[in-house]
């Protein structure tokens, strides 16, 4: 031990008086007790904290409008395909004499059966023929 | 008398008692090596009553791997250290509430001497502080201080002769 640590040592050392143990214990319960009760306190509050979230997250879900845009999507969808079903049958070539004759028919008020529109191309040509 | 080993089983075994003897016993030891850091009672106890709540808690799992006496003196230790450094943060918050040296002269050298020391402490590194806190306030053997501290012999002492060329300078220089 050189002259600096001996130094050293006799500033750091001096005459301690004696605690007094059974003070020392009672306090020491004491903050135990105040430790556990913060420590339980501490526990309740995140299980509370988890229990809110987990009823937020449900709520949450439950609100959620995902289907209803499910739905408008469909049927956003749905006249698409009515639009380019319908309306584009417009684009077909349609012969002048049919349409002409469509035309008669209605000015006639002749009335049709399903079977007869059905099968009229071939009523049309037997008559034609016959 | 029970032993400090008798009485940490008889703990594990659920004797809340137990504890209130290992307490007891090392009561003065554990107070002693912080009124050497703190030179203040009230923090002493505050700090030894730190040490014996850790103890409280991790006793349970103690395993008698290394002596109790060098398990206390890792958590003495420890908890020093931290209160060092953590002491040292708030003498730079407020140093302008510091006394005047020249008051301290005249009141007590050797007071001023002591804090010091304990400030030119605080700015070791952490592993030369460990060391230079068991040399200093326990006297303890470089074999002793590698037991707490988990480093090797040689490594102590030469910790231990950095810790000291620092301080010396440090202390020169004030």
């Amino acid at each position: 031990m050189n002259n600096l640590e001996k130094k050293l040592s006799k500033l750091s050392s001096f005459k301690i008086k004696k605690i007094d143990s059974l003070n020392f214990i009672l306090s020491l319960r004491k903050r135990q007790k105040i430790e556990s009760f913060r420590k339980k306190r501490f526990q309740s509050g995140i299980r509370g904290l988890a229990f809110v979230t987990l009823i937020s997250l449900i709520t949450s879900f439950q609100f959620d409008n995902s289907n209803f845009q499910y739905e408008t999507l469909n049927m956003v969808s749905y006249y698409q395909d009515f639009e380019d079903d319908i309306f584009n049958i417009n684009d077909i070539f349609v012969e002048v004499d049919e349409i002409d004759f469509e035309l008669f028919l209605i000015d006639e008020t002749f009335d049709f059966g399903l079977s007869e529109l059905i099968y009229y191309n071939s009523f049309l040509s037997k008559d034609i023929e016959g | 008398m029970h032993s400090d080993n008798e009485l940490i089983e008889k703990f594990q075994n659920g004797d809340e008692k137990a504890f209130d003897k290992l307490v007891q016993n090392n009561l003065n030891n554990v107070f002693g090596f912080f009124m050497k850091i703190t030179r203040d009672e009230m923090a002493a106890e505050d700090l030894a009553q730190d040490v014996f709540m850790k103890l409280y808690i991790n006793l349970k799992n103690f395993r008698h791997d290394s002596n109790f006496s060098t398990y206390l003196y890792r958590i003495n230790t420890n908890t020093g250290n931290s209160w060092i450094t953590r002491n040292k943060w708030k003498n730079l918050l407020h140093l302008d509430q510091a006394p005047d040296k020249g008051e301290y002269d005249q009141v007590n050298e050797a007071e001023w001497e002591r804090q010091e020391l304990w400030d030119s402490i605080s700015r070791l590194p952490k592993k030369q502080r460990k060391v230079v806190i068991l040399r200093l306030t326990n006297s303890l053997s470089f074999r002793e201080i590698s037991n707490i501290t988990g480093m090797k012999e040689g490594t102590a002492k030469v910790n231990f002769h950095h810790a000291l060329k620092k301080l010396k300078e440090d202390l020169i220089d004030e």
